[in-house]
């Protein structure tokens, strides 16, 4: 069964589309890059995809079941959310922020137990944040702050991640070994996720699907191979590319 | 209960429960007949007038103090949290104001303490009705700037509610400007039974604490709650009207005491972080022991005349602040 599925899905900004009549389906195991220009409604198609806005039009559905007859909980259990910017108006340390993403599985009264711990120091050792735990987050540099709220989210567990530009704020080196995590998370049990990316090369590298926002309600999508063409990418982002090919694969150079 | 968390929270919260105890030892054996502990003992078992002044004075003034203390310190972090503004404090959004309306409206007509009790608490509700609708208008109050346009419209609402006093002020006849100078500087020397301020206290408490991991995670911003499973919208309508139905009964008991529902959730803050599942209770016991401490040096400072408390609590208040912020900042 489809991790999520959208019929006739259609989204506005204001008065602008950013998709119309979309039928999407992600399944397990598949990695979708979602693509286009600054102010397209990346951000916004996420959010509605996440159940956080209304859609204008058609339904939405996790593992089968519509969005809006599961309650915030059970969508929280199943689809999880990278937001582009993290907001710490109020002080927490590195753990305690991290042990959020177990929010979804306590009760009312309930507290995190020793596992739900254990869980979250999990999640910061893959991120190399484990030295950080009792450091408050404010502190961190912009890099860290992005790692963490990666751990948060693999904290959280859900079997879809919807990713806002994982890759913001990190070095070649962390953008490489982030997406290796991802991609490797992706691929144990029933798993797949959705990322927006600003980077061609990284979505070529690391995604096996890709859906391109063309703007005035026009998308495009399909498997790498169906999509990824200097026409199409050219068309996407108004600028002309150069592709090179080597027996490393491929990349798109803006000329 | 193994978990190493819960176990000090609890280990905290007994600490601060402690200084309650204390602190309530304290008030009830100062005053015009200074009591050590055996005599207040003593004092306690026996009848006369000794049994008479703690029981039937001392006692619920101090509780009464304890009561508000503890209220406007719980309102003052919900409304922090809610407002996602370290600024707000139980009067942001006019409740005060209010109250205070319908209090010295009571006074200059010469009514009596039941009217002036009844016109503070209604005053205050009606505050609270008007913020809340005005901020409702126009569908917003899901969207995202409800937070912001709350904080306007109760900031509006409550110069409105100042302009009104001072007209009130300008035209009373100067022997009841003293009274209502005091009310509005807070002061427990007409408050009443403090029974129903403390069930409030403990009904508001015992209402939020299975929503405090929602409101630490609010603190994070309302999508980010949201994403994990938190029903904001009705997480907001609850805390709103919980901490304004607390900040009315408070201000009802004793007038408007400034800074305790500022300042107490701070201090928690600086010193044991933003879980609110030990912020909220730790706010209460800590706003219901300084408020307690501030009432009894009020009375006793310079007896036989008494300050309002409120000059006590800004007071002591604004030095340990500055003093707690200085030290986090290095």
């Amino acid at each position: 069964m489809a991790l999520l599925s959208t019929n006739r899905l259609a989204v506005t900004i204001g008065q602008l589309p950013i998709c119309q009549s979309l039928s999407l389906e992600i399944n397990a195991g598949e990695r979708w890059a979602l693509l286009g220009r600054n102010g397209i409604g990346k951000s916004t198609l996420l959010h509605t995809l996440a159940g956080l806005r209304p859609a204008l039009v058609g339904e939405i559905a996790l593992q089968g079941e519509s969005l809006q007859s599961l309650k915030p909980q059970q969508v929280a259990q199943r689809l999880g959310l990278l937001f582009q910017q993290q907001d710490d108006s109020f002080p927490s340390t590195v753990l305690e922020t991290a042990l959020i993403g177990r929010h979804p599985y306590l009760k009312p009264w309930q507290w995190e137990s020793q596992t739900d711990q254990q869980q979250a120091l999990t999640a910061l050792q893959q991120l190399q944040l484990e030295p950080l735990a009792e450091r408050i987050t404010t502190t961190l540099s912009g890099g860290e702050r992005q790692r963490l709220a990666i751990a948060t989210l693999l904290t959280q567990e859900p079997a879809l991640m919807l990713l806002d530009e994982p890759t913001n704020h990190l070095d070649i080196h962390h953008q490489v070994a982030v997406l290796n995590l991802l991609q490797q998370w992706s691929q144990t049990g029933s798993r797949a996720l959705l990322m927006t990316l600003h980077d061609i090369n990284l979505a070529l590298r690391y995604c096996t699907h890709a859906m391109l926002l063309l703007g005035g309600g026009e998308v495009m999508m399909g498997s790498n191979e169906e999509v990824f063409t200097t026409a199409n990418l050219e068309r996407l982002y108004l600028h002309p590319l150069h592709r090179l090919e080597g027996e490393w694969g491929q990349a798109y150079l803006p000329r | 209960m193994a978990n190493p968390l819960q176990k000090r929270f609890i280990l905290i919260l007994i600490g601060l429960a402690s200084a309650a105890v204390i602190s309530l030892l304290w008030s009830l054996s100062r005053g015009s007949l200074p009591l050590s502990l055996a005599e207040l003992w003593h004092a306690w078992n026996h009848p006369g007038m000794a049994h008479q002044l703690v029981t039937e004075l001392r006692l619920p003034r101090a509780l009464g103090a304890f009561a508000v203390g503890g209220l406007l310190a719980l309102a003052g972090a919900l409304m922090q949290t809610l407002l996602r503004n370290p600024l707000a404090d139980p009067y942001v959004l006019g409740i005060s104001g209010g109250a205070a309306v319908g209090a010295l409206g009571a006074m200059l007509l010469g009514l009596g303490s039941f009217w002036l009790t009844s016109g503070s608490f209604l005053g205050a509700l009606l505050s609270m009705l008007l913020v809340f609708g005005l901020a409702h208008g126009g569908g917003s109050w899901a969207g995202r700037w409800t937070g912001n346009r709350l904080l306007l419209t109760g900031v509006v609402v409550s110069a409105g509610w100042t302009a009104l006093i001072s007209f009130m002020l300008a035209i009373s006849p100067d022997n009841d400007l003293r009274g209502m100078i005091f009310w509005l500087m807070g002061d427990f020397g007409q408050a009443g039974n403090p029974t129903f301020a403390l069930l409030v206290l403990g009904a508001g408490l015992l209402l939020c604490l299975p929503l405090a991991r929602n409101l630490t995670l609010l603190g994070r911003g309302e999508l980010q709650a949201q994403a994990l499973g938190v029903n904001v919208v009705r997480l907001r309508w609850s805390i709103y009207l919980i901490a304004a139905l607390i900040t009315a009964v408070a201000v009802t008991q004793a007038g408007s005491i400034g800074f305790v529902g500022l300042v107490v959730p701070h201090l928690i803050r600086l010193a044991l972080g933003n879980d609110q599942r030990l912020l909220l209770p730790a706010s209460v016991l800590l706003g219901g022991t300084l408020l307690l401490c501030a009432d009894t040096l009020a009375r006793t400072v310079i007896a036989p005349q008494q300050l309002p408390v409120g000059v006590i609590t800004a007071l002591l208040g604004v030095p340990v602040f500055l003093y707690l912020l200085r030290r986090s900042n290095s």
